[in-house]
């Protein structure tokens, strides 16, 4: 059964045919596989472009045999509150740095697909990417770097200035 | 180039929450106004705290209105073992009020933490999932009531608290989404354990801990049979705990137990091994160390059994270390063998022949092997059972029993099923015991045997207690009772119980119903020290059986007693005699109202038997008490374990306890009543720390009650005024209300709520204007909710909520405890909303 194959159709329109236990890492293939039961329907995927598409299916491709990752409500909340960014894998390292020329929008990309196809290993790497990118930087090179617009008034970034106060030290 | 502003809101926060260390997060919080929010999600979600400076600005930050809704943000709050020791309860109390979501606290090894903690979380913490206060001196008065205030509970460490086994109970009624239990080293419950039939819901729970603690088997008969889905089960160290807990688990939870561990519980037998050999499919790690009694029979039973097994751990385990079964541990030192791996199948194939011809000799193993123990177990469960209900005495009992079955008689009265028929158990037991397939009794090896047993100075020798040996004086002569107190001895000497239990003996031993009284008093005795006396020698039983010999026939005929070296066919049939007697006591017989005198041997807590049986000596051996030695050793784990602490004798009582208390129930309300302030004074600072919580009102329907505690700034006479009303109950407290009221000023500023307040300085000024000093910004726009608990005057009683264990209730509430000092030990502490 995990050995059939199933079409997912990108937004372009184009299929793309994977095993079914790959599709699984996909929280929402998954249930959809599970509702429709077995059949030879193609799976429309509007939301994700076929390169993106062929990314993600790399990404699960190569994880097919991880465990799956435990849902946050079993946490010790108190053990992983802190979450880090800097325990990515070799692999998934190379994998979402991609080719350097398009980097950013590709991760982006990446994420949005990650987060609509409910694939939460691939969702933190995309994540953990961009947070490292973002350390060490200031408010304004942030900004600058995910071209942000600042809505605050100097009296607000005060005021939260202020307000966080007691972080600064911590 | 990256529009992030086309992300969703959470999967900005997803990427902000991978932000570490906070300095990114701060600047994230200033980037834009979505990224704000996101940021401050993130940061306030478990507000890393530091220093106290941080603490208090982080609630400052909290208490005001700000740019995002801060205290919705915090879920977890955990406060630093450094940071949490300067901390003031109040200050912890207003982060609780503020914070409507928090899902977790964990505060530990807090000295200044006190049930004022527990009250605040169970007033605020109505989301709370975690509640972690290991070490902090916390008792179980406020545990019920928290638990009922906070139904989504799945971890509660409270390890090294003052909470007692009952807490157990406690938690696994009140929380049904229980999941993990850990209350190592807690002290032994008086209180009974009930059964409700009508509550009988199933909880999740999958992890108990409670390591040297004083549970007993119904705490954990209880645990099993609402939890059965327990997976990991640790019970090092319980040494109260015989094989009915042991057996309840594996039958309640074998479905799911994968790691048991009962070391040092010293009266573990092969039956549980063998009940785990049965029921316990998933078990994978299962350590006995200290276990004597297990036999390498019941280990191989549990290596063929137990599928999955993988490690089982005996170290030190008398029988298994001369045994075969050693030649399979991986390690060889000293005392070691553990079996793993595929040593644990080894051993399930091993064959020898020397298992057979052993199972002749051991005191456990024989023919009647299963039945003895059996029978062993059943007697040690409704010794368990006399113990719960020890308000009555046990002569008492028997007289209620009088007539019928006594096993009926408590079963009728207990409503326990698994006592049918107690008869029958006796008399199977005294076979047992006349077999030597058993040996009952002299568990005490400190005691010298047969010395003279009253400890007082000036106590005359005295032959009542021959049953552990007949002493120097030889075996009593024709015509001489034994247990008649020697001609020289006057009563009046000694202590009040002593000489309470000499005067009974010896009224009681000029009449003829003296002996069966004496009889069945033995008896009982003997099964409470039975229970202990496994490990013991074959000496000490046979002494201690003639003496049970020589009781049973000096009631039937005044000819002599026999001798010590009678053989153990003759005192069985007498044990025998004795027991169908303690099962029909007949009302002629026994001398009326002086039986029901006779002090039952325990006469205080259930979670000691040990200190039952040493109540019954007439010397109380430190040994008794003291906890096997073998059992110190596992200190060596690494854990930090404490003594366990039996209710009366510990040393926060016996501080706290005013003189002249003998009963422990009594001592915790007395305690309250009477003006100890200055003894029990905490163990941890210099100044110590008083604080009342604020909302007292809801407590006391009656607004004159005490100074309405908003407006004590501006009514000073009120609160003297209320003083007054107060003072008439006892002598004891007007003096401790004379305790000046120290103006909170606090250098800090906004910690008002937290009054440093030093009881030995104050004593003798009278009630002085409470003139609190409260920061503005601390009272401003927030004087209904907050404010009313702030700059509160704080009488010295506050000082006493850090003395430990039972004393945790004095402080609490002291305007109500001081209207009813009698009678107020037990109110609902919390109010219901």
């Amino acid at each position: 059964m995990s050995d059939t194959l199933v079409t997912l159709t990108s937004q372009e329109g184009k299929p793309e045919q994977v095993p079914r236990r790959i599709a699984e890492r996909s929280t929402l293939l998954k249930n959809m596989l599970e509702d429709v039961g077995e059949s030879n329907q193609p799976i429309p995927l509007p939301n994700v472009s076929h390169k993106i598409l062929k990314r993600v299916l790399e990404y699960c491709i190569h994880h097919k045999d991880d465990p799956q990752p435990p849902s946050d409500d079993d946490k010790d909340s108190f053990d992983s509150s802190r979450k880090r960014s800097d325990d990515i894998d070799e692999w998934d390292q190379k994998f979402i740095k991609g080719k350097e020329e398009e980097h950013n929008e590709e991760l982006f990309q990446i994420i949005l697909a990650a987060n609509y196809l409910d694939i939460k290993p691939l969702l933190d790497l995309g994540c953990k990417t961009v947070a490292n990118m973002i350390k060490g930087k200031s408010p304004e090179q942030i900004r600058e770097m995910f071209n942000i617009e600042n809505d605050f008034t100097p009296e607000e970034e005060d005021q939260i200035r202020r307000e966080n106060e007691w972080a600064a030290d911590a | 180039i990256f529009d992030l502003s086309r992300l969703p809101a959470h999967l900005v926060e997803n990427i902000i929450s991978h932000v570490s260390p906070t300095p990114n997060v701060l600047s994230c919080l200033l980037v834009s106004k979505r990224w704000s929010k996101a940021a401050a999600r993130t940061l306030y979600r478990s507000p890393p705290l530091t220093t106290t400076d941080n603490f208090h600005l982080l609630v400052q930050t909290l208490l005001n209105a700000g740019t995002h809704a801060y205290p919705s943000f915090v879920l977890d709050l955990h406060v630093p073992t450094a940071l949490s020791e300067h901390l003031l309860m109040g200050d912890i109390d207003i982060a609780l009020q503020l914070c409507p979501n928090l899902r977790g606290i964990k505060l530990e090894n807090c000295v200044t933490a006190s049930n004022i903690l527990m009250q605040s979380l169970g007033d605020h913490g109505r989301q709370l999932r975690q509640l972690m206060l290991r070490g902090c001196p916390i008792s179980d008065v406020l545990l019920a009531d928290l638990a009922r205030c906070c139904p989504k509970l799945e971890v509660v460490d409270l390890a090294h608290t003052h909470v007692t086994a009952a807490a157990v109970c406690t938690l696994v009624d009140a929380c049904d989404r229980i999941r993990h239990i850990d209350l190592e080293g807690c002290a032994a419950s008086p209180r009974a354990v009930s059964f409700d039939p009508r509550r009988t819901s199933k909880r999740p729970l999958r992890y108990l801990n409670v390591r040297n603690g004083g549970v007993t088997d119904m705490h954990i008969r209880f645990v099993a049979e609402r939890c059965p889905q327990l997976g990991t089960v640790i019970l090092e160290g319980c040494s109260s705990l015989t094989d009915d807990a042991l057996i309840s688990l594996a039958r309640n939870c074998g479905e799911y137990l994968g790691n048991l561990d009962a070391s040092f519980c010293m009266k573990v037998t092969d039956l549980s091994v063998r009940a785990l050999a049965q029921y316990g499919k998933r078990l994978e790690v299962l350590t006995l160390s200290g276990c004597d009694l297990i036999t390498p029979d019941g280990v191989q039973a549990i290596t063929r059994g137990c599928a999955r097994l993988d490690e089982i751990v005996l170290h030190g385990c008398a029988k298994i270390l001369s045994s075969f079964v050693r030649e399979y541990s991986s390690r060889q030192y000293e005392l070691d063998c553990a079996i793993r791996g595929p040593a644990v199948k080894w051993l399930a194939g091993h064959r020898t022949e020397t298992a057979v011809v052993k199972r002749d000799v051991g005191p456990v193993v024989g023919v009647g092997v299963e039945q003895a123990s059996k029978a062993q177990e059943q007697h040690v469960l409704m010794v368990d059972q006399m113990c719960q209900t020890d308000e009555v005495p046990r002569e008492a009992k028997a007289e209620s029993a009088e007539g019928e079955d006594k096993g009926e008689g408590e079963k009728a009265k207990d409503g326990a099923p698994d006592q049918a028929n107690a008869t029958e158990v006796l008399l199977k037991f005294a076979e047992a015991i006349a077999a030597g397939k058993w040996m009952p009794g002299g568990g005490f090896p400190g005691g010298p045997m047969g010395s003279p047993p009253m400890s007082t100075p000036g106590t005359p020798p005295y032959y009542g207690y021959g049953q552990y040996g007949p002493g120097p004086w030889g075996p009593p002569g024709p015509g001489m009772g034994y247990g008649f107190p020697h001609p020289a001895w006057t009563p009046g000497s000694g202590t009040p119980d002593d000489s309470k239990r000499r005067s009974t003996m010896s009224d009681a031993s000029t009449t003829s119903g003296y002996s069966s009284m004496r009889s069945s008093y033995i008896s009982t005795g003997s099964g409470v020290e039975g229970e202990l006396g496994k490990s013991t020698t074959k000496t000490t039983h046979k002494r201690h059986s003639s003496g049970v010999a020589r009781l049973a026939t000096e009631k039937n005929s005044p000819s002599p007693p026999l001798s010590g070296k009678r053989l153990s066919t003759e005192s069985a049939s007498s044990i025998a005699s004795t027991a169908s007697r303690l099962k029909a006591p007949s009302a002629s017989r026994l001398p009326g109202p002086r039986t029901s005198r006779l002090p039952p041997p325990s006469a205080v807590s259930r979670g000691a038997i040990p200190r039952a049986s040493s109540a019954a000596l007439p010397t109380p051996t430190p040994v008794s008490s003291a906890r096997p030695s073998l059992a110190r050793a596992s200190t060596v784990t690494g854990t930090p374990t404490r003594p366990r602490q039996n209710s009366t004798s510990s040393p926060a009582l016996a501080v706290n306890r005013p003189v002249g208390v003998v009963t422990p129930s009594s001592s915790r309300i007395s305690s309250v009543s009477v003006p100890t302030a200055s003894t029990s004074t905490t163990t941890g600072g210099a100044t110590s720390t008083a604080y009342k919580p604020r909302g007292f009102r809801k407590f006391n329907s009656g607004a004159d009650d005490f100074p309405s505690r908003s407006s004590t700034s501006t009514r000073p006479t009120t609160s003297s005024a209320s003083t007054s009303t107060t003072t008439t109950p006892t002598p004891g407290t007007p003096k401790r209300l004379q305790h000046p009221m120290t103006p909170s000023r606090t250098s800090s500023g906004w910690i008002a709520g937290g009054t440093r307040v030093d009881p030995s300085e104050n004593n003798s000024t009278p009630v002085s204007s409470p003139s609190s000093i409260v920061k503005s910004s601390w009272v401003s726009g927030r004087s209904d909710s907050v404010g009313s608990g702030v700059g509160t005057p704080t009488t010295p009683t506050g000082s006493r909520l850090k003395a430990p264990s039972v004393g945790g209730m004095s402080g609490l509430r002291p305007p109500t405890l001081m209207r009813t000092p009698s009678g107020g030990g037990v109110r609902t502490p919390l109010a219901k909303r």
